[in-house]
């Protein structure tokens, strides 16, 4: 077979499973919502506890009328949900789920991960803009100020694995923790500070609540998305949802041991499995987060980050540099 | 150094609020874990349907007469003076023993479920019953006339209250004793009430003599 055929398959399968995944991830959020207020959520659709939700979900979301504002800017309308979709799924591309699977071992995957991940700002950009919705205008110069100020402190807190494996290729982190003691969140307190980091980071890149000011639906309705309609808004949110999952995923990598388990050794599809049970857990910490806050302003989530985090996060990337250099760095 | 964090107010100065935003974090995040694992509260509202409580107050509706088949209401117009947003209108047809009401509509649709028209009535012919079913796609439908607020009376489980009902439960219970000669007058003039007034004072009164 031609390496560009096999490519090609392999890149058709993970794209197909990645949308499968993240479909389903919206009925786990929604489940746990509810079970967090004390209800249950989707029930009906599909027999046990509505298993066939996403689903309709998506039906309905096709066969919706699809409208656009007679002022928008109607090339820049169009295409922003692909410009903001493609950069969250090529994320995945550098993504090992486990030994040898995964579409492209990068040497520098990380840093291609944080890159593209960064990219999707211009689609959300493009997205408020094009709308000529003065609330879409508002949502995307809060995403705009936001992402910026804490796409830095992301970037630093997933550094310091980086820094302890002194590599940037993601099979080369994962190999680094092989058993649970030697997860990097368990490395003493550079560990789980940087986790910490991380996941607040996270939550602020993605735009999760409590920094989701620029989705915020008491002010801007819906943000940026408030004029996008049937399958344009489903790609948003799968772009979303889709980014949300992949941060999961390299959280568990990053400070979780990626594939590492019981018996995970001699079988990849096992590891495979693990690796998406801690991504889920990361995913479900997010919501565990996202259901119990309230929205912070504007000027506290950007001192957060410039006051608190940033300095943080350099400080602790400090550290594990004289770590590394004192101990040597973790070597799988 | 490190201040106290008692002072539970965020807006002082950064480390002091950080603090704050800490307990907090841990507060709010316990409160949902523990709803984790928690029994949902959910109702499967069409398949199970909850216990409507007694005072439950639901759609209105006339009464008949379970012994003479007879209707209850006389036409009186007490319920059309009380109701606050004027949603009763009745017109009374004078007979020979007792009054009717030739006509009684009720505007289901600005109604406001107050239960005023039913402790006022003095024969107990409009109740409420126990359902809130009323959705419908016509307007016109809730505008109930008396053959419809009839059939509504069969259809449901009537409320615990009615007229009498609460003005026995509201009636304030005699001093015990404290005067001989009135209780003899008091209960031929509370004739018209239930016979059950007069049971309870009775048998107050034979308790004290």
């Amino acid at each position: 077979m031609p390496p560009a055929l096999s490519f090609l398959i392999v890149g058709a399968a993970v794209l197909g499973a990645i949308i499968g995944v993240v479909t389903y991830v919206t009925l786990l959020e929604r489940k746990f919502a509810a079970r967090m207020q004390s209800r249950i959520g989707p029930y009906y659709v599909g027999w046990p506890h509505g298993w066939l939700q996403p689903i309709a979900d998506g039906i309905k979301l096709m066969m919706k009328e699809d409208v656009v504002p007679r002022l928008a800017d109607r090339p820049v309308y169009n295409l922003a949900p692909i410009v903001f979709l493609i950069p969250c799924l090529l994320i995945f591309a550098t993504l090992p789920f486990a030994p040898g699977l995964g579409v492209a071992d990068l040497n520098i995957g990380i840093l291609f991960f944080l890159a593209v991940s960064a990219m999707e700002i211009v689609g959300l950009f493009m997205g408020g803009w094009g709308s000529n919705n003065k609330y879409a205008l508002l949502s995307v110069m809060r995403a705009v100020n936001q992402i910026i100020s804490y796409d830095l402190p992301f970037v630093f807190a997933a550094m310091v694995p980086v820094l302890l494996t002194g590599s940037l290729k993601l099979s080369a982190i994962a190999a680094a923790q092989p058993d649970v003691l030697h997860w990097f969140v368990f490395y003493p307190v550079i560990g789980q500070l940087a986790f910490v980091a991380y996941i607040v980071a996270m939550l602020a890149a993605e735009n999760r609540v409590p920094f989701d000011i620029l989705e915020a639906e008491s002010e801007l309705v819906a943000g940026f998305r408030v004029e996008y309609s049937g399958m344009k808004f489903a790609l948003i949110q799968l772009a979303e949802y889709a980014h949300v999952v992949a941060t999961s995923f390299l959280g568990a990598l990053l400070f979780l041991g990626a594939w590492g388990g019981p018996g995970a050794g001699s079988s990849p599809a096992l590891g495979a499995l693990y690796f998406l049970l801690k991504a889920m857990f990361v995913f479900l910490l997010v919501t565990w987060i996202r259901w119990s806050f309230v929205r912070i302003r504007v000027d506290q989530i950007l001192a957060i980050s410039w006051k608190l985090l940033l300095p943080a996060t350099l400080v602790l990337l400090m550290a594990t540099a004289v770590v590394v250099a004192w101990k040597g760095p973790v070597l799988g | 150094m490190a201040r106290p964090l008692g002072n539970r107010q965020l807006g002082q100065s950064f480390w002091p609020d950080l603090g704050n935003l800490l307990v907090a974090v841990r507060r709010a995040m316990w409160i949902t874990l523990l709803n984790l694992f928690r029994k949902p509260v959910t109702v499967h509202y069409p398949e199970v349907k909850r216990v409507y409580p007694d005072r439950f107050r639901g759609v209105l509706a006339l009464t008949y007469d379970k012994e003479t088949g007879e209707e209850n209401c006389i036409g009186c117009r007490l319920c059309e003076m009380i109701c606050p947003p004027q949603v009763i209108k009745v017109a009374m047809l004078k007979a020979e023993k007792r009054n009717f009401a030739k006509t009684f509509t009720l505007e289901l649709y600005a109604c406001e479920f107050c239960e005023l028209c039913v402790q006022v009535c003095p024969t107990d012919a409009i109740i409420m019953m126990k359902s809130f079913d009323l959705a419908t796609s016509d307007r016109r439908e809730l505008l109930l006339d008396k053959d419809r607020l009839h059939t509504i009376g069969l259809q449901f489980n009537p409320s615990w209250a009615t007229g009498n009902g609460l003005r026995d439960m509201q009636t304030p219970p005699k001093a015990p004793a404290a005067e001989h000669a009135k209780p003899a007058a008091e209960p031929a003039k509370a004739e018209g009430k239930a016979a059950k007034v007069e049971g309870d004072a009775a048998t107050l009164e034979g308790g004290a003599g």
